[in-house]
């Protein structure tokens, strides 16, 4: 999996708010984007998603054999908002996320998907009566739907946002795992949280 | 083989949805109604004024009351985040949409559709007339949804959406209330509403065909 940024300019509301950011990263690395409030991180990271266009510049994904993925496949975007409909039950939810990713999520990759960030026994509650910090972990819990490890980059805007300490770390870990696996980790943060990986780099807006 | 997956999977979220909120179906339906029985009152009771207006009182209010469901397909989902499940999809955005409102429309359609021939009763309308009133509406109500998609997609978490939606869509709507309510009145004199059919069921086509693929463009755009 590798990631190239060419020459990447965005706007919001008709305001410039980078210009000319390049990058390339490679599997493995884990990219930490820093920038002060209204700096543009969530910016990138929906460019880089495909949810939102820049004004100028490209963004490529390639897969390990230097074939052009497109976004969807390329790339699992976990935003502010958790995603999920209140009504419907936690693995209803799951369910619908893999199946819109392209992927195909069996019960049990649901159960275990839900089980490493330790919400194994919510999976038929009410997304809705769930606390913010649960409702938190169900929601990072689609990142584990792919059956193929490593195989998809992760984009994450502020995922220790909401969490307990214990669950930080826990994010932290399954990171770390992922990255050993191949894969490509991009996030921001406010917090400073110890992530081990293979390449850190950090991207300054 | 992944696309019948999603799609798929749009089509069974959207009808468990409206299987678990009552409201969903009990609100437009309540609605029309409301709607239905309030014109007898206004007009008097003199029975052959009320028939004739009585199909064109149904059908517009049925249409009025598939309006209301036009800010759940994409409004909600805006607000908790899961439209970006769609919107970074692997599959093509037209297609989710479509299938959204393919369950919408059947929901929908097919509730509406059953109780215009109860709510005919309220205007005397013999039994011919309120089947095919109901047969149009279900036709109709498709057409509407494809179209309001459109504007739902554009007006997605805008302030006055509701409003701004109807204003848009209503107008949109007419070729299909004239054929839709003219089947109807075909019946009433006792002529063949082939023609009237024929044409709303082309217009249902022509939305079908270029609605979703309009309505993901405007969903781009307005999210972007």
């Amino acid at each position: 999996m590798k990631l190239e940024v060419n020459q990447l300019a965005a706007e919001r509301g008709g305001r410039a708010v980078f210009s000319d950011v390049s990058f390339a990263v490679e599997a493995g690395t884990l990219l930490r984007v820093t920038g002060a409030n209204g700096a543009g991180k969530t910016t990138l990271l929906r460019i880089l998603s495909g949810l939102g266009a820049p004004v100028s510049g490209s963004v490529r994904w390639q897969n390990n054999d230097g074939a052009q993925l497109t976004t969807g496949e390329a790339a699992c975007f976990v935003g502010h908002a958790n995603a999920f409909n209140e009504s419907l039950s936690v693995s209803d939810n799951l369910a619908y996320a893999g199946a819109l990713a392209g992927l195909e999520p069996n019960a049990e990759q649901i159960v275990a998907a839900l089980d490493a960030f330790g919400v194994k026994a919510l999976r038929n509650r009410s997304f809705g009566a769930l606390s913010q910090g649960q409702k938190k972990r169900s929601s990072l819990a689609r990142m584990l739907l792919s059956s193929d490890r490593g195989s998809r980059a992760w984009l994450l805007d502020e995922p220790f946002v909401a969490l307990d300490v214990d669950t930080q770390a826990l994010l932290a870990r399954l990171i770390s795992a992922e990255l050993a696996a191949g894969a490509l980790v991009i996030y921001t943060s406010h917090q400073a949280v110890e992530i081990t990986a293979p390449v850190v780099r950090e991207l300054s807006l | 083989m992944s696309l019948r997956r999603a799609t798929g999977a749009v089509f069974r979220r959207e009808l468990q949805l409206f299987a678990k909120r009552k409201s969903d179906w009990a609100n437009p339906l309540v609605f029309f109604l409301i709607v239905c029985a309030l014109f007898p009152f206004a007009v008097g009771s003199e029975s052959e004024r009320l028939k004739l207006m009585g199909i064109g009182v149904i059908f517009v209010g049925a249409l009025l009351a598939a309006m209301l469901s036009l800010p759940r397909l994409f409004d909600e989902d805006s607000r908790d985040g899961s439209l970006e499940l769609m919107l970074t999809s692997t599959e093509p955005l037209a297609m989710l949409i479509l299938a959204r409102v393919a369950a919408l429309s059947l929901a929908l359609g097919l509730a509406l559709a059953a109780v215009t021939p109860l709510f005919a009763v309220f205007y005397s309308l013999p039994f011919d007339v309120s089947a095919m009133l109901a047969l149009t509406v279900l036709m109709a109500v498709p057409t509407l949804l494809l179209i309001g998609a459109i504007a739902a997609a554009l007006l997605v978490s805008a302030r006055g959406g509701a409003i701004l939606t109807a204003v848009l869509v209503l107008p949109l709507t007419i070729p299909t209330l004239i054929f839709g309510a003219g089947a109807a009145l075909k019946v009433f004199y006792g002529e063949s509403p082939v023609a009237e059919l024929a044409l709303q069921g082309a217009f249902m086509l022509l939305a079908l065909a270029l609605c979703p693929l309009a309505a993901a463009a405007a969903l781009k755009i307005s999210t972007d």
